[in-house]
Order: structure tokens, then C-alpha cells, then sequence
């Protein structure tokens, strides 16, 4: 070794100098690192009065304080990733909206617009701000899922397009079933017009008394039999007619009256009275929504998502690995454990 | 001489190799699938990243006050009654329905419950322990202060008040003033008054009586009197104050982790407690 060492001891010197470089470097780029720690061969999460919490007891913990939760928003996206195609019209309208949603929370939150926004999505089961344009995508497929679901299940739902003429309450009203001379008085104005020969969309933009129907000819739009936001009575009333059936005078305690007009309640029936409503639009005040479909889910019955996405999921098969607690929390916040039962 | 080339070689990736990372706490069975929707499979890996990012700081910080409030704090019979009457007022208010409405049984919600009131129990205690520096940050005295909106209101309080003729809160009626009459404790966070009789309430003794102070704008005037400024007398009315005020909370919380060395293991929690509450980052 002394020989070799005399021979080479240039390559020596310069192998031990590397070396001392190398533990330098190793010293010098650990020293500002957090070092780890196990035990038992778990990894420690943090630790505290000589107790150490592992990443197993700390699963337990944050699960539950909302993990069912975390994990149905998991489950959503995974459906929609499987069964709604992405396509480049999405892409193109995520895109769009993106910048729009991050101002709105600069405006509302400022400096900590990101903060918020980024949290709110990882509460939504993604990894957080960075997948905005992804959020804003499966809210597409999310309305789309939906309105799928609503067509398939049109008659169960007993989705329709209605229309309406309101006679309110006169000030002095007792508010009873039987109207009083004034209510009575336009009452008769409006069946008059109906005798005269007037259609239902004429009738209503000249007698109803609510503004916000009646420049569209009393179209309220889609609806179907979990539209509970509707005064129950009107809703009632919607719900019996047949297609092209006007109602009698339909007394309600917290309006008045209302004429209701079955106007579509099949789905080739419904896509026709849209369009025909968009190619009359300019002898309207004001337009309606394209997709008749699209306006129920979105504004009249937001009931089905839950509904949607489970059908969706059993289609695709789900399998709770034999964990029947988890099985039923999750079918618990997707409100179908009654009916899989 | 061969060998002597290798070994350099080696020695040249030796600092590659061992380029370390900050320590990023795993689940052992990160790949365990709890769910499987069609072809994808749900694993607990991903749950846990997802809960992680949410909450994993504010659970971590909950956690270890839990486990120092265990040790801080003993069980006592007081806690378990006061939990259990806590319970039964929920019930009566619920139609004897509360826990199925929160869905947990009876021993789980009591134990939670009395594990709350450890935690309040441990701020009580930094209070007490605190006091003495409490007391001088925060300057309490009971006092009544009453304000009015004119000179003469407020000479006509002052005089039926000194000479015990009227009470407080009748003086207030008669004199149009919106206060209440009552004495109340005042800290330099009580904002609800000016500047002037803050300052004259800290300045003056019980000896000192009723007094009087105008604004310096002068459109408003106070007649205030100090009940009482002695640190010990009011040592139960002023902790009760200080349990529910969030920094003496966030103190609180900061000694008792520093006490018993809180130590973080996962980078991502240790860099959102650093942005989010560094006071609760012990380690260097």
C-alpha cells in the first residue's frame, strides 16, 4: 500500500481532496433540509410532549374532519373523467373564463385571492389554483351529466315548459280563495282576452302582473316535479296539466292567481316550442334560454346532481372494497342510501 | 491505478447522488384503494395529499394542543357535569334528538366535549401563569362611564351623582345618555369610547370619584369612576375576558407548543404554518 501510495500520490491527493469536497457538499447542501423521521416504519407527521403522531394516526384525524366529504369530490371527478368527453369547445370556454373567475377574487379577496381560490378547489378534490380551467371544465361536464340524466328520466320527472298570467292580491285583499271585486275585475279582463282570441303568449304579456315574465309572453321555462322553489300551489297546478292545457284560475296564498299553460312536457315537443320562442324573439321584449334542458338543471331543479352522478357511477361499477361503513357514509351524502337499501 | 480511477469516478457522483430533500411525511399504505369507480381507483395516497393540503396545518396544530391539554390538564368530575349538562340542553333544544342529529353516540360527544374544555382549561391556565404580564399589557380597570352629548348633560349627571342623589343608571336616563349605567371592565383594547376618558379612567384611583372629561373636539363628554383597578381583585372578571380574545388564544396556544417542542416532520405543513402562524413554528 506505502509503495502504491508513492507511486500515485498525486491521484492520492487529488481523490482525497474530492472526497473531502463530497462530504462538504453533502454537509453543506443537508443542513437547511427538514430531516424526517420514522417509527416502527412509519413516517412521522410531527411530534409533541415526547409523543410522536404518524402519518397513519394523522390520516385519522384529518378524515375525520371531512375526509367522506373530500372523498365524494373525488369520486365526482373520477365519474366525469370516464364518462364525459372533453371537448375543445370546453377547453376553449374554461379558458375564456379562467382570467374572469381570478379577477373576481382579486376584486373580493386581493392579496390573498389565490389562497382562497386555490383551497376552495383542493375542497373540490383538485390540487389546487393551478386547475382552474380543469374546475371550470367538469362544471361542464357536471351540467352536461345532468341534462343527460334529465332525459332519461323526462317522464318520471315530468319536466315541462310552462307559461303563466298573474293577477296579484289588490292591496286591500283578504287574500282568500274567492277574489275580491278589483281581483275579480282583471280576472275577467284576462279571460275576456282569451274569448277574444288572443293566444296565451299575447294574453300574458298584456295582462300579467309580473315583470318578470311577462315581456316573454309568461314563459317561466323549465320545470319538473322537484322544482320546490315554486309556490306549491302553481307548482301543483304546472304539474297536472297535459301538453297545451291551460289551467283554470289557480288560487295562491302567497300571490293571487295565476292561468298556468302546459306549453311542452314531451322532449321533441320542448326543443320545438324553444326554437319557435328564439325565431320570435324580436316580437318579444326580451329573449329565453337556448337549452331547455340546461335551464332546468341549472336554475329549477339543482336536486339531480347527487342523483346523476351516482346512476353514472353504478353504471361504471362501483366497489366499495368490502368497506360497508364507507359504503354508506358515501351513499349518505349522495342521498341514495334509502334507495339502495 | 485502475482502481484509484474508479474510486475518483465515484467520488465525482457521490454529491449527485445524495442531493437530499426536504423530509415529506408518507402513509405506509399510501396505495390502498378505498374506492374503485370504473377504471380508476381512488387510493388512500390521494385522499390523504387531498386532506393534507386542505387542512393538514390546522389539524396538526389541533392535535398536539389535544395531547398537551391531556397532560396539562387533569379529568376532573366538573368538566364530565359540565359536559353532560351541555349535552342535556342540546337535547331539550333538538326534542331529544341531538346526537342522532350529529350522528355520534353519547360516551364519543362527552369525551369530544370534555377534551373542548380542556383546551379552554389550558388557556386558563397561561392566563393564570401569565397574569402579572397580562395585566400590564393590557391595563384593566372596571369603571362606569357614561357619555353625553353636551356640557350640561353631563354637569347635571356629575352633580346628582356626587352628591347621591342619583343613581348611574338613573342619571343616564334623565340626562339622555345612551350608556347603560353599569360598570364594565375597560382594557386598552375597549374601544367603544374615546381617547380622553380611557386615559382618565386608567389615570384615576377609586379615591378619585366621579369625574369629568370632554373630547378635544368637545362634542362629546364623559363622567366616568373608577370601581376598581387592582390587579388581583379583578383577576377573575379580567381572565374571563381574555379566554375568548383570539390573540391571547393564539398566545396561548404558541407557549404551550413551544413548552413541549412541537416538531414537524412534512415540509408542506411546516411551509403553511410558517406563511399561516409562524409564532406556532418552534424549530429552527
Amino acid at each position: 500500500m506505502g509503495n502504491f501510495l508513492k507511486k500515485n500520490w498525486f491521484v492520492a491527493i487529488v481523490a482525497a481532496l474530492l472526497l473531502g469536497v463530497s462530504i462538504f457538499y453533502i454537509y453543506d447542501t443537508n443542513k437547511g433540509k427538514l430531516r424526517g423521521k420514522s417509527v416502527n416504519g412509519e413516517d412521522v407527521v410531527f411530534s409533541v410532549a415526547e409523543q410522536d403522531v404518524t402519518t397513519s394516526a394523522f390520516y385519522d384525524e384529518l378524515y375525520e374532519s371531512g375526509g367522506s366529504t373530500l372523498l365524494a369530490s373525488l369520486i365526482e371527478k373520477t365519474v366525469l373523467d370516464q364518462s364525459i368527453e372533453t371537448t375543445e369547445e370546453m377547453r376553449e370556454e374554461a379558458s375564456a373564463q379562467a382570467p374572469v373567475i381570478r379577477q373576481n377574487y382579486m376584486y373580493q379577496y386581493s392579496n390573498q385571492y389565490e389562497s382562497v381560490l386555490g383551497d376552495q378547489l383542493i375542497q373540490m378534490g383538485y390540487s389546487g389554483i393551478d386547475d382552474l380551467e380543469q374546475a371550470l371544465i367538469d362544471q361542464m361536464k357536471l351540467v352536461t351529466l345532468q341534462s343527460d340524466y334529465a332525459k332519461e328520466h323526462f317522464d318520471e320527472l315530468q319536466i315541462r315548459n310552462v307559461s303563466y298570467i298573474l293577477v296579484q292580491f289588490s292591496e286591500d285583499s283578504e287574500k282568500t280563495e274567492t277574489p275580491n271585486e278589483d281581483e275579480q275585475k282583471r280576472m275577467d279582463a284576462v279571460d275576456a282576452a282569451f274569448a277574444k282570441g288572443d293566444d296565451f303568449a299575447t294574453v300574458a304579456t298584456n295582462h300579467s302582473e309580473d315583470p318578470s315574465t311577462a315581456p316573454t309572453g309568461g314563459v317561466l321555462g323549465t320545470i319538473d316535479n322537484n322544482t320546490t322553489s315554486l309556490d306549491q300551489a302553481f307548482l301543483d297546478g304546472a304539474l297536472a296539466l297535459k301538453e297545451g292545457e291551460v289551467s283554470d284560475w289557480i288560487y295562491s296564498s302567497n300571490f293571487g292567481f295565476f292561468k298556468i299553460k302546459n306549453n311542452a312536457s314531451t322532449y321533441d315537443s320542448l326543443e320545438a316550442f324553444v326554437k319557435a320562442q328564439e325565431a320570435s324573439t324580436e316580437e318579444l321584449e326580451e329573449s329565453i334560454i337556448v337549452n331547455p334542458i340546461e335551464d332546468l338543471v341549472t336554475q329549477y331543479d339543482t336536486t339531480l346532481l347527487a342523483k346523476a352522478l351516482w346512476e353514472k357511477a353504478e353504471a361504471l361499477g362501483i366497489d366499495f372494497h368490502g368497506d360497508a361503513e364507507l359504503e354508506e357514509r358515501i351513499k349518505t351524502l349522495f342521498g341514495v342510501l334509502e334507495e339502495s337499501e | 491505478m485502475k482502481r484509484l480511477v474508479k474510486v475518483f469516478v465515484l467520488l465525482c457522483f457521490i454529491p449527485v447522488l445524495v442531493g437530499c430533500k426536504d423530509a415529506s411525511a408518507q402513509l405506509k399504505d399510501a396505495n390502498t384503494t378505498l374506492i374503485t369507480v370504473g377504471n380508476t381507483n381512488i387510493t388512500k395516497g390521494q385522499l390523504y395529499q387531498t386532506m393534507r393540503s386542505l387542512s393538514g396545518e390546522t389539524t396538526a396544530v389541533n392535535k398536539a394542543i389535544e395531547i398537551i391539554a391531556e397532560k396539562e390538564v387533569e379529568a376532573n368530575e366538573d368538566l364530565e357535569t359540565e359536559a353532560k349538562e351541555y349535552l342535556k340542553s342540546m337535547d331539550e333544544m333538538f326534542g331529544g334528538s341531538y346526537l342522532s342529529l350529529i350522528g355520534m353516540e353519547e360516551e364519543e360527544f362527552l369525551n369530544d366535549y370534555i377534551l373542548k374544555l380542556k383546551e379552554d382549561e389550558l388557556v386558563k391556565k397561561y392566563i393564570s401563569e401569565s397574569y402579572n404580564v397580562l395585566v400590564s399589557t393590557y391595563s384593566p380597570v372596571r369603571a362606569t362611564v357614561l357619555s353625553f352629548t353636551t356640557e350640561e348633560d353631563a354637569n347635571g349627571a356629575l352633580s346628582a351623582l356626587k352628591d347621591g342623589s342619583m343613581t348611574p343608571t338613573e342619571v343616564v336616563k334623565e340626562f339622555d345618555s345612551t350608556s347603560t349605567g353599569n360598570p364594565e371592565l375597560i382594557t386598552i383594547n375597549t374601544t367603544s369610547y374615546d381617547a380622553e376618558a380611557t386615559a382618565l379612567v386608567r389615570s384615576n384611583s377609586k379615591d378619585d370619584g366621579w369625574a369629568k372629561v370632554a373630547t378635544a373636539t368637545g362634542d362629546r363628554f364623559y363622567v366616568i369612576r373608577v370601581e376598581e383597578n387592582d390587579a388581583e381583585a379583578l383577576r377573575e372578571e379580567f381572565s374571563e375576558s381574555m379566554l375568548n380574545n383570539s390573540t391571547i388564544r393564539e398566545q396561548s396556544t404558541a407557549h404551550y407548543l413551544s413548552k413541549y417542542q412541537f416538531h414537524i416532520y412534512d415540509i408542506d405543513i411546516l411551509n403553511d404554518l410558517k406563511t399561516n402562524n409562524p409564532t406556532y413554528v418552534i424549530q429552527q
